[in-house]
């Protein structure tokens, strides 16, 4: 979308462009059950980036020569719906949705226990529907409800969040106009009760006290997704819009 | 100690939830050792059970996971008769107590394998005798791991429906070796399920069916 040419990100009150503070997440909503076809589903909205997470098998995988003989195969699609973006994108899967897919696959490998169910493969679908910056970190967190709604056996909830950097401050959360103009990106995906970081990822440049304050405040935020994560298992659904 | 029984009381989990420290409890189904913290999490969603005797915690799940069990009863489709195996492709489960019913479906299909040692009690020649490619079985599963190993040696287990080679008639049951064609007059050997002539069995199976052949 580039540079957002004219607006203030931060204003003279240390408010973002939306009235958030620095430190603080957009409404989260979660929501599971929400297909029936699939083993587990969930649907989970940052502000306006909204994903739709499906969860199938473990079951055997369609080309049968790709089987592990020891561990699951673990199969995520990353897909940006056409329609979720301001301009259409194409619906065949670009560079940067294959390098997402490997990313948030890695990020699960170490969390599902594949050793329970050799020869076989589970599939992880993410779909965005609508994008608005850190789609990556939704899918993810959105990923982790769909399998524990599977009742696929891990070793605990993740969940993902984004630390950026705009007019030399770390914003936490960031959306599409802060992205595109914004000096750094930090996504974090993290596993509370295992203290585990998945996914570590930094787009920019941030200096080396920056990078440990961001991750704070990432992993703090993270920690209270989790514990939505944990509502919504109990509750179905959850949002931080009505609290 | 009604600080302890507290703790180890029923409760709704989620994975990844501190059950017990390693030394207290033994980890049972649904749960896992993380050996770093030294506790037994639990790894799926469900609700938490601690038996205080075998001193063994386990999570009972909330949903779960639609793949064959050992000792249970599946349905399958014979798809390869081979000199020494059988092999079938399994697509759900069923219950043969207190009456037969179709439980549910997995969550894919799995292959399995009948060897021929457990075809039947007799001395089996050869399979072709028993089984054909695209017979409906009910089979017994008898591990937990992919290439599942099947047994139809118990009178409850063998063909359920089958199709006459010679017209394509669905077979009627006339013992547990014998099947008969109704149109067409023509007698196969097979190892036949006792339950093959039940029509509780049979409906149950309908729906699955119709939705195979369609």
């Amino acid at each position: 979308m580039g540079k957002a040419i004219g607006v203030k990100l931060i204003d003279e009150l240390g408010r973002r462009h939306d009235g958030r503070l620095p430190d603080q997440m957009r409404p989260v909503k979660m929501r599971i059950n929400v297909l029936e076809n699939a083993d587990g589903s969930a649907l989970v909205e940052y502000g306006r980036t909204r994903i739709l997470a499906a969860v199938y098998g473990p079951r055997e995988p369609v080309q049968k020569f790709m089987a592990l003989p020891d561990r699951a195969l673990l199969r995520v699609r990353y897909h940006m719906a056409p329609f979720s973006t301001e301009e259409r994108k194409s619906p065949a899967p670009s560079r940067r949705e294959i390098e997402l897919s490997k990313v948030i696959r890695e990020a699960f490998e170490d969390i599902i226990l594949v050793k329970y169910f050799p020869r076989t493969a589970i599939d992880i679908f993410l779909e965005v529907l609508q994008a608005d910056g850190g789609t990556r970190t939704a899918a993810v967190t959105a990923a982790s409800l769909a399998l524990a709604n599977a009742g696929i056996p891990m070793k605990a909830l993740v969940a993902g969040v984004a630390v950026g950097k705009i007019e030399g401050q770390l914003v936490l959360d960031v959306d599409e106009i802060e992205d595109g103009s914004g000096e750094a990106d930090m996504p974090v995906a993290y596993a509370p009760d295992i203290e585990k970081i998945t996914l570590f990822q930094l787009n920019g440049v941030l200096t080396r006290e920056e990078l440990e304050r961001g991750l704070d405040m990432a992993l703090n935020a993270i920690r209270e997704l989790v514990e939505l994560e944990k509502r919504t298992l109990k509750e179905e659904y959850v949002s931080t819009e009505e609290v | 100690m009604s600080q302890s029984s507290r703790r180890f009381a029923e409760r709704r989990v989620v994975p990844g939830e501190e059950l017990a420290v390693i030394e207290e409890f033994n980890p049972g189904p649904g749960t896992y050792v993380d050996e770093e913290h030294g506790v037994v999490r639990a790894s799926v969603e469900g609700v938490a059970h601690y038996d205080l005797q075998a001193r063994i915690v386990s999570v009972k799940p909330m949903k779960p996971l639609r793949v064959p069990r050992p000792g249970s009863s599946a349905i399958g489709l014979v798809t390869q008769v081979r000199h020494d195996i059988v092999l079938v492709e399994l697509y759900g489960e069923v219950r043969l107590r207190p009456a037969p019913a179709w439980l549910y479906e997995y969550s894919g299909r799995f292959l399995g394998g009948i060897p021929v040692s457990n075809i039947s009690e007799e001395y089996v020649k050869s399979p072709d005798d028993y089984y054909r490619p695209g017979d409906i079985v009910l089979v017994k599963v008898l591990n937990s791991r992919n290439p599942y190993h099947l047994s139809t040696v118990d009178p409850p287990y063998g063909v359920v429906y089958a199709e006459c080679s010679r017209c394509g008639a669905i077979l009627d049951y006339v013992n547990t070796r014998t099947m008969k064609c109704p149109r067409c007059g023509h007698v196969e050997k097979r190892k036949v399920s006792v339950l093959a002539s039940s029509k509780v069995l049979r409906l149950a199976l309908k729906r699955y069916l119709v939705s195979y052949y369609r």
